[in-house]
């Protein structure tokens, strides 16, 4: 029904990330084969690709864009236990010479981690130039560049231990001065259930997958204020809706399905942000779609947060739209068929292209097969 | 070792559409998209849109191996067979001729002629469980041998000689890597090793598995990835190997010299069906495509997935990855109907921004907020009017109209009135100033007597219905019959004739109460309903009950409103507009702005309309024109207005950011001062604000020279000479003036600037800082996209 547009990227290998800048108009890709590559929207909507460069020692997970306002600025993170600060510089060759691609420089290493780096994010405008990353033996760090015009100092502020091995994370975009900062964190964790090796990192035994945590400016710390409950089986991937001044915060989780949760902040002005002892949520699972057959991979929200993509086990792409009051349904299935033709289909969800059944895929982002290889320092 | 029962796949390496499946019987089929072979006979369904149809089959009993010939520009594909009795076979299952002629030949280790000697004998008095090509250039054969033993056999020395050996239990199914000549897999009971032939002694990985495998296979299309199968297992598994290739870089690095670059490996599991799985083939050139076989026979071609990985842009839409980056054209967003893409299109039409309130009703295109913009006009226009005085917010509601906050603030003068046709019918109607004006924010404004004008309006609307219900509304029984009469819909024509025959008998009441429900049209529903409680009431000192009017959902908020007006005593007017208030918050109902106003329920009511709807442009737009500072402080009025800024700038509407700026200064509060000034360096006091020399004409107007003759060159405050620039290297201030190409700019990172223009000049040939010593670059810290070459 719609052509679907092809750029050809040229990675030797899977690519893990696809990261448009605030405008849209920028989009970095990033692969196992240790690349990371730049594309610009030409006049014609085409993509030209920029830069492309080795980025890593190991397979980049993630790319991610720092606001504009900080300059042209990219976040990775490889599993090669580092994460890197890039900023574009202008073209080195004279202008009016031939256009050779722009060049960017690595401003900073960030080595702390002894673990794959799983995710890396800049933080919203607002709270300064603030980047996140967390590592598959579940540390989180949280770097602050205190002068924006040094990008290649970057101050290790908060160290996180959270025990299990972390595979995601999303900072909550809000705007309001009335939420605090707030980082939702996926874990990818095998259950301890499954008959997988007895896995007693997790201790207390639960299998909560989805952590949140706020900063509070009184103690100045990151504090876990909720485990979301409802998500029990190991995160690919999750999202914070862009906010745009509602009271809730929607969180798109991509789990064996996708759900969208909404956490409603309890306004209780008698108890203080920093005392964690009471419920400072109401989380509510909105809608879980098992249309993915058995796994879902990535979400990711549209500018307004009234329309999630999904992506799962079964080669679709799915679009999924807020009806009036919350209710979601599904718009589109796009599904990446090899020569089979037919790609776009604007319907609703009938026809499927497989899983006759329920499908028991589960991918291991994080985890290790094998663990006498962990790289250590 | 193999059973009967044992069930293979092999995909033609040269015939894309054919594969073997072997196990009792040798079959050949072909596969076919679904729809082109569903007038065929018969097939076997492997997935959901292909098929498979048999091409030939034939026994297979004794053969113990089988592999395709890889020749191309053979027809058919040729297959080696392997008996037990050690003899080779080669056949040809086509109906075509091979051209190579090569079918029917055998070979046998006894009694061989001399034209099929072997070219080379090896691992003599060994056994062999398994051999196969190395994908290197050179001709390697690498075999599993004696249960112990991986060999590779180097071709090119046939004296034997070339072997390299590796001693291990898991020596089965060797097989090599297609993307890197040095790779190995193979197999033991539980664990799949992966070998890495210049460093044959270790493997380079030993995965654990939890049961035995029975097949490995590397994928053809994709590097460092192993497919295993294990046995009795329904799903297949993924091993993608990681690995950290470049060591000697990662070694020149002081911090990670220590570090030992092993791989890892990410598993994953795939289950193609429901089925335990006895065999598969990777599909030679079909990225991930997998055929699966169960013991049963039953087929399933499979594309494995990869992680696919998805993002949104502000502008240009959704990406996924397909291998390649995928992308949709503009008209799919269009035919959506999602809010971000009509709250973009809605941008780019100064919606919201037009300097009169109801011309934005009409770049809304939405009823409702059309409504919501000609409504918040009409508010303004009565309050600009002095028609609603002492406002305390500048677009007031009709709850504060009302006052209906502080009972007993007013008292309305109940008027009893003649009902025209049934003189013995007193209605009483009430009047109060207040009403009068909350009447006219329901656009009810014609007042009592001069109905006329409103009928003519909704009866050129075509709103037959509604005009005939507001006429009786005002007790017009003999207007109300003449519009329906006029109404060129029949139907309306047959109520008019079920309207005259009004009368106090229970006949009619009850045939109205049952028929008036049925009418499409709710205004008509509400006419019955209003007549049917007028002559309902039985004496004088029984109010009518007017429920079913004022309940009907489907009217429009102001015709309910100013019928309530009219008709309902104080308490039970304040009553119910109290309660319809608090509905329409509660729901996020647009319509209840008329209701409050721009107050703080109507800040409640516009957030719950965006957390519904998505809206935060309507919502942040509304409080920019029409909020008092005071509700602006409002911090969800803040994050509205925070949120549509950051939306319009990702789109970069620069010229809506700009006026919605100017609209939400322009608040009547907030004229106070200038948002931007230069601040002297060494006093910080403002350069401007003294010199006048940005708007000398409201505050010196006697002086008012042209601003480009005053010379300021110092700081009108210390004295102190201002910064020069540094291409003219004259003093900054001294030329230009207000004008744009005086600004003084400069970069935040060196510090050293210039005027505007100059700048601008100066960049357009270089990069780097007019400053002879410095090296800053600084046209490329925030290159503007029209910058750049």
């Amino acid at each position: 029904m719609f052509e679907t547009q092809t750029v050809v990227v040229d990675h030797k290998d899977l690519i893990h990330d696809v990261a448009y800048d605030f405008y849209g108009e920028r989009m970095a890709t990033c692969s196992s084969d240790h690349y990371v590559k730049i594309w610009d929207l030409d006049e014609n909507g085409g993509w030209r690709l920029s830069a492309s460069w080795k980025a890593h020692h190991g397979s980049v997970w993630k790319v991610t864009w720092a606001h504009p306002e900080f300059g042209q600025l990219i976040a990775t993170c490889s599993f090669d236990r580092t994460a890197a600060i890039w900023e574009e510089v202008g073209d080195t060759t004279v202008p009016g010479t031939e256009r050779g691609l722009r060049q960017w420089v690595k401003r900073s290493n960030l080595v702390d981690s002894r673990t794959s780096v799983t995710d890396v994010k800049f933080g919203p405008k607002h709270l300064g130039l603030l980047l996140v990353t967390c590592s598959a033996d579940g540390i989180i760090r949280i770097y602050e560049a205190p002068d924006v015009m040094n990008l290649a100092q970057w101050i290790l502020q908060h160290e996180i231990p959270i025990k299990v091995s972390i595979s995601c994370l999303s900072w909550n975009p809000s705007l309001s001065r009335v939420h605090p900062p707030m980082i939702a964190l996926g874990s990818d964790e095998p259950n301890t259930l499954s008959n997988m090796s007895v896995n007693d990192r997790s201790g207390n035994g639960s299998n909560d997958k989805v952590f949140i945590y706020e900063y509070s400016e009184a103690s100045r710390r990151w504090t876990r204020t909720d485990c979301l409950v409802s998500v029990q089986e190991p995160v690919n991937d999750l999202a914070f809706a862009p906010n745009l001044g509602r009271s809730f915060h929607l969180l798109a989780v991509a789990t064996k399905d996708v759900r969208i949760i909404k956490i409603e902040p309890i306004i209780d002005s008698t108890v203080a942000p920093s005392s964690g002892g009471t419920a400072r949520f109401r989380s509510e699972v909105v809608v879980a779609f098992d249309d993915h057959a058995s796994c879902a991979w990535r979400v990711s929200w549209n500018v307004t947060g009234t329309m999630l993509a999904s992506s799962g086990d079964d080669c679709c792409v799915r679009l999924w739209k807020m009806q009036y009051l919350n209710q979601w349904k599904s718009v589109a299935v796009l599904r990446n068929e090899r020569g089979e033709g037919g790609n776009g289909s604007g319907g609703g969800a009938g026809e499927m292209a497989v899983a006759p059944r329920a499908h028991t895929a589960y991918l291991k982002m994080a985890a290790m097969a094998n663990p006498g290889h962990m790289p250590w320092h | 070792m193999m059973s009967a029962a044992k069930l293979d796949a092999i995909w033609s390496p040269i015939h894309y559409n054919r594969f073997i499946v072997w196990g009792s019987d040798i079959t050949l089929y072909e596969v076919s998209q679904l729809k082109d072979i569903e007038r065929k006979s018969s097939y076997v369904k492997i997935s959901n849109i292909s098929g498979a149809t048999v091409l030939t089959s034939q026994s297979a009993v004794g053969v113990r191996c089988a592999d395709a010939c890889c020749i191309p520009g053979q027809q058919d594909p040729l297959l080696a067979l392997g008996h037990a009795s050690g003899r080779v076979a080669l056949v040809n299952l086509g109906q075509n001729p091979d051209p190579l002629s090569l079918a029917g030949r055998a070979f046998d280790n006894s009694s061989a002629p001399d034209q099929q000697r072997p070219l080379a004998e090896m691992g003599l008095s060994e056994t062999a469980q398994n051999v196969n090509w190395t994908y290197s250039s050179a001709r390697m054969l690498i075999a599993s041998m004696n249960s112990k033993h991986i060999k590779i056999f180097d071709l090119r020395d046939l004296s034997n000689k070339g072997v390299s050996v590796a001693t291990t239990k898991y020596c089965y199914g060797v097989c090599g890597d297609p993307f890197n000549e040095w790779q190995l897999a193979s197999r033991g009971d539980n664990v799949l090793c992966v070998w890495d032939t210049r460093a044959f002694e270790r493997p380079l990985l030993s995965l654990p598995q939890h049961k035995p495998l029975s097949k490995i296979l590397w994928c053809p299309t994709r590097r460092n990835l192993i497919c295993s199968l294990q046995r009795d297992a329904t799903s297949l598994r993924l091993h993608d190997i990681q690995l950290i290739h470049n060591t000697q870089i990662a070694g020149q690095n002081p911090n990670e010299s220590e570090v030992s670059n092993g791989p890892i490996v990410l598993e994953r599991d795939v289950c193609p069906g429901s089925h335990v799985l006895s065999g598969f083939s990777w599909h030679p050139t079909h990225q991930a495509r997998v055929l699966a076989v169960s013991p049963s026979g039953a087929l399933l071609d499979y594309t494995v997935s990869e992680r696919v990985t998805v993002s949104w842009g502000a502008t240009a839409g959704l990406v996924w990855t397909d291998g390649a980056l995928k992308t949709l054209p503009e008209t799919f967003y269009a035919n959506l109907h999602d809010i971000s893409y009509t709250m973009k299109r809605r941008a780019q039409t100064e919606y919201g921004l037009k300097h009169d309130l109801w011309q934005n009703a009409d770049l809304a295109n939405d009823e409702q907020l059309s409504a919501l913009w000609h409504f918040l006009a009409l508010s303004k226009s009565l309050v600009e009017d002095g028609c609603i005085k002492n406002s305390t917010w500048r677009h007031p509601g009709v709850r504060w109209v009302l006052r209906a906050d502080t009972a007993g603030g007013y008292r309305s003068e109940g008027v009893p009135s003649l009902l025209p046709d049934l003189p013995n019918r007193r209605i009483t109607i009430y009047r109060s100033a207040e009403r009068t004006r909350a009447m006219q924010l329901c656009n009810w404004g014609w007042g009592w007597e001069n109905v006329g004008a409103g009928l003519e309006r909704a009866e050129a609307d075509g709103q037959w219905g509604r005009a005939a219900a507001v006429a009786a509304f005002h007790l017009r029984l003999r207007t109300a019959l003449d519009i329906l009469s006029r109404a060129p819909d029949p139907q309306m024509r047959m109520v008019a004739l079920a309207v005259a025959g009004l009368s106090e008998e229970r006949v009619w009441r009850e045939t109205a109460a049952t028929a008036a429900p049925s009418l499409p049209d709710p205004y008509l529903r509400a006419l019955f309903a209003f007549l049917s409680a007028i002559v309902a009431t039985a004496s004088h000192h029984h109010q009518p009950d007017y429920d079913a009017v004022l309940n009907e959902k489907e009217m429009r908020l102001e015709d309910r409103v100013a019928f309530a007006c009219i008709f309902l005593g104080d308490e039970r007017l304040a009553e119910y507009v109290r309660r319809l208030t608090d509905d329409h918050v509660h729901r996020g109902a647009l319509a209840g702005v008329l209701l409050t106003g721009s107050s703080p329920e109507g800040v409640s009511l516009l957030q719950r309309w965006l957390e519904t709807t998505g809206d935060v442009q309507t919502a942040a737009l509304v409080a920019a024109r029409t909020f008092t500072p005071d509700l602006i402080k409002d911090s969800r009025v803040l994050t509205w207005i925070d949120s549509y800024r950051s939306l319009v700038d990702s789109w970069r509407l620069w010229w809506a950011r700009c006026s919605f700026d100017t609209w939400l200064a322009g608040t009547p509060a907030n004229h106070d001062a200038r948002q931007v000034c230069i601040a002297c360096g060494y006093c910080g006091k403002t350069v401007a604000a003294a010199s006048g020399l940005t708007r000398p004409a409201r505050h010196l107007p006697r002086l008012a020279p042209p601003a480009a003759k005053m010379k300021i060159s110092a700081c009108p405050h210390c004295r102190k000479p201002l910064p020069r620039c540094a291409v003219c290297a004259l003093h900054m201030g001294t030329a230009g003036g207000g004008e744009f190409p005086g600004w003084f700019t400069w970069c935040v990172a060196c510090r050293h600037g210039g005027h505007a223009t100059h700048l601008l000049n100066w960049f357009r040939e270089h990069t780097e800082c007019p400053v002879s010593s410095c090296s800053c670059r600084c046209i490329s810290m925030d290159p503007p996209p029209s910058a750049q070459p």
